[in-house]
């Protein structure tokens, strides 16, 4: 989503994602370890933090390489994401980390699942919610809007477009690092400084099958990726590959290049 | 422009190359960035669009010869061109088949479509476990075996500083005979306007993918020389490696986009740097890697050579 938002809105493909997602795990897990916070309220100290560096992204490269051209920027927020991996890794080592936060289960139809993944999904739902919420009826939504059908027509009506990309940067980046936050609930040993990788293609072809710029879209996707994740796993089980999980990731990229080829506004898009 | 200066610089590294064996292990790893930069320059300097798959090609090269040589070991030293060519002709394939989906699109959607390619590629070779899965290819022995001894070694060292340097020259060659015919003007214009070209009747989707094709049949030259023949191993964790695109990136933009000497200063200044930072500060080569990437773009987008071209007028006839 937050992808989805900082493309919709500048038009610039955040390559540093994983980046992100990463350091919001990272926030998770020593918030959890040090503090014992729950992982719902670190989401809101990473909601913080994302802020700010998507702030600071926006003023330091973003902004000054925009008008060089795309591929410049590209490169850079490229370079931005290995550079965040790699101080993640002097920081904290390479190994991998992680804890599991128990306060039970439910039963649903037979299938035992975890209260901290339901609530994780639910409150995904609610901030996806609350985002196109805060687009459609705010006043700085409707700025966001206007920027993205015209910028020239949102600068003679009098709006800060400067201000705007700044703030949907910072609103994007912050997303992305609480989505980190969350995917800590179902990775119960998987934070690893360079664990971005993955979830950088992963929200690639969420945001493009979603629909770039569209938010619940994105959300949609999600949840749509996740099930043809789970039986492209399972189908790849049982026709005897050695590697499911690996087969499962190579299934996305293909998704990836089959929706760039018939869909490039995404399944969602009227 | 006269490709005289580096050609020159290729064709010094190759004698030095024969001259002193012992040392054809250093002037392989240097010809190695500098050839990626020549590489990588053909597409992203030419098109000014940006391939974050770049190692997929790398990969997919060294597959080529790796197979060949594990898996025909009856056809003797016949089995290097095989491979060669087995390794170019994959690498074309591949780039075909993502290309044509992939460069209809615009630059942004056409970056998303390549990050995924690398990994994508990986994730196949793993997990359908094909050429020896997540375990790899270990080629020494059978070099051994079909070549003999000591020219096994030759071929390692030698033979692999030749070859990448030799992708080097073809890649200036290549950049040369692109810019200076027909597809050298579709290009610029397409780099410049895009819908103008195709206005003027230009088909950009065609020039792109001859850029993106001839860019990643060199790669693939590139990673059969490197990995296969000069490490005599290949695996998917070390090939499909995604510092390499890095590495690429930060080479060409250190010397210059779309400039053919720039790879070459890159290459050199880059190798340098990461030399010294293996002895002083080892383990950090590539936070340094990015953090070159990142202040390159920040500061000098032009590169070296690109800058020095603009402020000396003449200078670009001599360093293209």
């Amino acid at each position: 989503m937050g992808l989805s938002l900082i493309f919709g809105v500048l038009r610039v493909i955040n390559v540093a994602h994983g980046s992100f997602v990463m350091l919001g795990a990272y926030m998770a897990y020593f918030a959890f370890i040090l503090w014992a916070w729950p992982p719902f309220a670190t989401a809101l100290l990473a909601f913080a933090i994302g802020a700010l560096l998507g702030y600071l992204v926006y003023i330091g490269v973003i902004k000054p390489l925009n008008k060089a051209g795309e591929l410049n920027v590209l490169v850079a927020l490229f370079a931005l994401g290995a550079l965040i991996a790699e101080i993640a890794r002097l920081l904290w080592g390479p190994d991998f980390v992680g804890y599991r936060w128990n306060i039970g289960s439910v039963e649903v139809a037979g299938l035992q699942i975890d209260i901290s993944k339901l609530a994780g999904a639910v409150l995904a739902l609610a901030i996806a919610l609350s985002l196109d919420l805060l687009l459609k009826r705010t006043y700085f939504g409707r700025s966001i809007r206007a920027v993205v059908q015209d910028p020239v027509g949102a600068v003679v009506v009098g709006i800060n477009v400067d201000r705007v990309f700044a703030a949907s940067a910072a609103i994007g980046i912050a997303i992305t690092t609480v989505g980190g936050v969350f995917l800590t609930l179902f990775i119960p040993v998987g934070i690893n400084p360079y664990m971005g990788g993955p979830y950088t293609l992963i929200g690639f072809v969420i945001a493009v099958l979603g629909g770039l710029g569209s938010l619940l879209g994105a959300y949609t996707a999600g949840l749509l990726l996740g099930v043809i994740e789970s039986l492209g796993f399972y189908a790849f089980s049982v026709a005897g590959f050695a590697e499911p999980s690996e087969m499962a990731l190579f299934l996305e990229f293909a998704l990836l290049l089959l929706v760039l080829l018939f869909r490039p506004t995404g399944l969602f898009k009227l | 422009m006269r490709p005289y200066i580096p050609l020159g610089a290729y064709l010094t590294l190759m004698a030095l190359a024969f001259a002193l064996p012992e040392y054809s292990k250093q002037i392989a790893s240097i010809a190695f960035y500098m050839a990626l930069g020549q590489a990588v320059n053909i597409f992203v300097g030419l098109t000014r669009y940006v391939n974050f798959g770049y190692a997929a090609f790398l990969g997919i090269g060294a597959y080529g010869l790796g197979a060949a040589i594990l898996y025909m070991p009856q056809l003797g030293i016949a089995t290097i061109p095989i491979g060669l060519a087995l390794g170019m002709g994959l690498a074309a394939l591949l780039a075909l088949t993502v290309g044509a989906i992939a460069l209809r699109l615009r630059g942004a959607y056409f970056a998303i479509a390549t990050i995924g390619l690398n990994e994508g590629i990986k994730h196949l070779i793993i997990g359908a476990n094909i050429w020896g899965g997540g375990a790899g290819l270990i080629l020494g022995s059978s070099m051994f075996k079909a070549y003999g001894r000591d020219l096994a070694l030759f071929l390692a060292n030698v033979g692999s500083a030749f070859l990448i340097l030799l992708t080097g020259l073809i890649s200036v060659l290549a950049m040369y005979f692109i810019q200076a015919g027909r597809a050298g003007y579709a290009l610029a214009a397409i780099r410049q306007d895009e819908d103008a070209a195709k206005v003027m009747g230009i088909n950009p989707t065609r020039y792109k993918l001859l850029a993106f094709v001839t860019s990643a049949v060199l790669s693939g030259l590139l990673g059969a020389a490197f990995f296969s023949l000069g490490n005599m191993q290949v695996f998917p964790e070390n090939v499909f490696f995604v510092d390499y695109i890095l590495d690429g990136l930060a080479v060409m933009f250190l010397g210059g986009a779309g400039t053919v000497t720039g790879p070459i200063v890159g290459g050199l200044i880059y190798y340098g740097a990461r030399y010294l930072v293996g002895i002083y500060l080892p383990g950090l080569q590539s936070l340094i890697t990015s953090l070159i990437v990142f202040l390159v773009m920040l500061f000098l987008p032009n590169g070296i050579v690109g800058t020095l071209n603009r402020r000396f007028e003449g200078l670009r006839t001599w360093l293209p």
